[in-house]
């Protein structure tokens, strides 16, 4: 704001700005209201147990073991993929023979 | 009102408790007990923090009624997000992140004024602030709302929450850089805007 500073606007918005800081809050009584809208049963929190097992979920996932882990699941089940298809090739061709 | 559950999660951080007497949380066992589902214990919490959240919300409101609004929502949010806050976090400061997110929604949500009040504006001759704290308040936000929603929440939380960069730009998860420059336009926005009431 240095060069703001030096204009009618800058100094105008600084000085608004450094007492609006001071302004106090308005009371506020939100207790019943909120009260009211938690007692509803679909404003309850959610269960803790079942957001334990998403953060243990999370964690495995977030692990360091896990990424190289489905790398070897994923090269994995391509090569039995392609293992697969030739052997059905072998097969085919096999079956041409026989029939 | 206890949820299934409720008891194993409370004795399990008595446990963490006593493994941790770092720990100080004033709030903990009123916190854990809302945990469970005990909505008296997140009374006492309400009546506790209704004050603090106020305090930041209403250099974002309006109006009293959106204040109110704000504040209740906040709470709202707060008590079903209870599960994800860790005894390791200070209770206050995440309560005060929510009603921070709460200000910013607030924000994106509301349209943005095409006039700025020219009643609000002093004389151009005598442009010094010669108002009490609540009329600045006031001017201030009228004057922030004909800004786009995310420099309006930005210069709110820098010059009216008194807020860091650093602050700011973690709660809208942007970097120091950008934080920065957003509040440099932001600003140059708001010059323009009073430079067409006549302040140049």
């Amino acid at each position: 704001m240095n060069k703001d500073q030096s204009t009618k606007s800058g100094r105008y918005w600084s000085d608004l700005s450094k007492l609006a800081r001071s302004a106090g809050p308005p009371p506020v009584d939100v207790h019943h209201a909120v009260m009211a809208a938690i007692s509803k049963s679909s404003a309850q929190p959610r269960d803790v147990r079942s957001t334990s097992l998403l953060d243990a979920l999370n964690q495995v996932m977030a692990s360091a073991l896990m990424k190289p882990a489905l790398a070897i699941v994923a090269v994995g089940a391509c090569a039995i993929g392609y293992l697969g298809y030739r052997e059905l090739d072998a097969l085919f061709l096999f079956s041409s023979f026989v029939i | 009102m206890t949820h299934p559950g409720a008891r194993e999660s409370i004795a399990g951080t008595h446990s963490f408790i006593l493994q941790c007497p770092i720990m100080t949380d004033p709030d903990l066992e009123s916190i854990q007990r809302a945990r469970g589902g005990d909505t008296e214990a997140f009374g006492s919490i309400v009546e506790k923090y209704q004050p603090i959240l106020a305090a930041m919300l209403h250099r974002f409101a309006i109006s009293h009624a959106d204040l109110e609004d704000l504040v209740q929502e906040t709470f709202i949010k707060g008590w079903k997000a209870l599960p994800d806050w860790k005894p390791q976090m200070p209770f206050a400061h995440w309560l005060r992140r929510i009603a921070v997110r709460t200000g910013l929604e607030y924000c994106r949500k509301r349209k943005r004024s095409k006039v700025v009040t020219m009643e609000h504006l002093p004389e151009i001759p005598d442009a010094e602030v010669r108002q009490c704290p609540e009329e600045a308040l006031d001017t201030a936000r009228k004057l922030l709302a004909t800004l786009p929603p995310d420099e309006r929440a930005l210069l709110t939380l820098i010059h009216l929450n008194g807020m860091s960069i650093e602050e700011a730009a973690d709660h809208f998860g942007w970097s120091r850089t950008k934080t920065k420059v957003r509040a440099f336009r932001a600003r140059n926005l708001l010059r323009k805007r009073l430079q067409r009431q006549g302040y140049e």
